[in-house]
């Protein structure tokens, strides 16, 4: 019985990291869109976000049998809980993905605006990273790192207040076109987004390794 | 006939502020062999509590212990204190018919005597001196009632209790159980030997009865556990590795013995 429940959980962590795959390469992509001014990049991340829908679908199917036929306790559970979780936040990256590829799409020549990308690209990298990592503590049970990635959204917060602060410099001294610049300031908003989808991933990581929620600042007692 | 605790007993980190049952350093031996190892835990009132565990670990021998049906056992031997209500239960003074009488038992086979339903029902109390027809006649609707067994019956209370099936005979033997009136109930694996239907119903009766007793139950089902108990003790080779609210031990148990055994993935 228990043999089974673990070849299951292993199809399910392999579910999991293809679904991070997509994810993450989704995000990449739409980010070298947006670098390259290569719209058939950005369609293709488009259009690509069904196939991701599909596998959230997959893997919740799956997460209801297990539940539902193996009923599964304590740490299990927790898992199954967190991945539960974890599914949904990774649809929400790669549509976050989207989002910066239909952005990009609304930014005629990225080469002309010096000094506006840099920043966009480092902040994608960043949160890339955090998802990355986040997803690995969760399927390789490293509460310690989860608790630093959660750390590691800070930073990111303050790249995009940065980030913020220099469009509205050149929108006031008008050397950005208002449309780009605000195109430009939602990649940045979805890039922050992705952020916290790490951070709740990480967070989800924690609450299986450890039992601990610490979501919202709570510690329970 | 259960008091408050003594006031050293309430600061007891487990938080459980009026036990039933307390048990100190409590070990019992069948002839040289040791099965219970030092066992402390104290048992809350109108609660239900758990044992669970792999077969052979002591779970029925420290139930037996809680109205000392182990003493029918030759050779058996213990240390250590069990507290029922404000009593130890070892002492010379104790009274054993009255402590089983108070702390009253259900088997797993139910075992209904070859009599009548009715008479299975007042055995006990006629035991206890009860004479009065109509007195006996309320006690069997009363307790048929509380088990949910009295519409099924009531125009057959004459018939033979074998004649019912296993999932009324072990109702049955629930109602012969607290006919006299008990404050605590044992039960050992009570419905390992009926069908989900029946083993639904026992597990309803239990969740009703703990208004009014308070229950330790045995199961080697540990979705059953998981439904009925509000605390469960994880007994291992003798010990308690674990005892804590079943909510606890479902979800994040302390010990990872415990994570192996309640995941299925002991040994
Ligand atoms: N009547 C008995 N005489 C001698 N040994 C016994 C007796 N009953 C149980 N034991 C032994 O005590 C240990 C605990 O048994 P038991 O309390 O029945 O465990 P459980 O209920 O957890 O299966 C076992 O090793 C068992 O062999
Ligand atoms: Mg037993």
């Amino acid at each position: 019985m228990q043999i089974h429940l673990d070849q299951e959980l292993e199809i399910l962590r392999r579910e999991l990291s293809i679904m991070r795959n997509l994810a993450t390469e989704a995000l990449v992509r739409a980010i070298r869109a947006l670098e390259e001014g290569r719209a058939d990049l950005a369609r293709k991340v488009i259009e690509g976000d069904r196939e991701i829908d599909l596998q959230e679908n997959k893997i919740d199917g799956m997460l209801l049998a297990i539940v539902g036929l193996k009923q599964p306790v304590a740490i299990d559970l927790r898992f199954l809980m967190a991945a539960m979780k974890i599914n949904n936040d990774l649809e929400r990256v790669a549509d976050k993905a989207a989002s910066i590829a239909k952005a990009s799409l609304e930014i005629a020549s990225p080469s002309s605006l010096h000094g506006l990308i840099e920043p966009v690209v480092t902040m994608s990298g960043h949160s890339a990273l955090m998802i990355r990592d986040a997803f690995d503590c969760f399927l390789g049970k490293n509460a310690d790192h989860a608790l630093e990635v959660i750390s590691m959204d800070h930073e990111l917060n303050t790249m995009n207040t940065a980030f913020y602060n220099t469009l509205l410099d050149c929108l006031r001294a008008s050397t950005t076109d208002p449309a780009t610049a605000l195109a430009l300031y939602r990649i940045a908003s979805a890039i922050e987004r992705v952020g916290d989808l790490a951070k709740n991933i990480s967070e989800e990581a924690v609450y299986y390794i450890r039992g601990e929620i610490i979501r919202h600042g709570t510690r329970p007692d | 006939m259960l008091t408050m605790p003594k006031p050293s007993d309430q600061a007891a980190p487990d938080g459980i502020q009026l036990p039933a049952i307390t048990v100190r350093n409590f070990s019992f031996y069948y002839g040289s062999n040791r099965v219970l190892h030092d066992i402390s835990l104290r048992i809350p009132r109108n609660e239900v509590t758990a044992l669970i565990g792999p077969s052979g670990c002591g779970k029925s021998t420290f139930l037996r212990s809680i109205n000392r049906m182990n003493d029918l056992i030759a050779g058996t031997r213990s240390e250590g204190e069990i507290i029922v209500g404000d009593a130890e239960i070892h002492t010379p003074a104790t009274d054993i018919v009255s402590l089983r009488r108070t702390v009253g038992m259900v088997f797993q086979r139910s075992n209904p005597f070859p009599k009548s339903i009715a008479e299975n029902i007042t055995y006990g109390p006629r035991l206890w001196g009860i004479r009065d027809r109509w007195q006996l006649d309320q006690i069997v609707e009363e307790t048929l009632r509380q088990v949910g067994l009295w519409e099924e019956v009531r125009d057959r209370l004459g018939a033979s209790a074998l004649a019912l099936s296993g999932g009324q005979q072990q109702r049955l033997c629930i109602a012969r159980a607290i006919a006299v009136k008990p404050e605590i109930l044992l039960m050992d694996e009570p419905a390992s030997a009926l069908d989900p239907i029946a083993t639904r119903r026992i597990e309803e009766l239990i969740l009703e009865l703990k208004e009014r007793f308070t229950i330790v139950i045995v199961t080697h089902n540990m979705q059953q556990a998981a439904r009925i108990s509000d605390r469960t003790a994880f007994f291992y080779l003798g010990e308690v590795v674990e005892y804590d609210t079943t909510r606890t031990i479902f979800t994040n148990p302390r010990q990872a013995r415990t994570e192996d055994y309640v995941t299925g993935r002991f040994g």
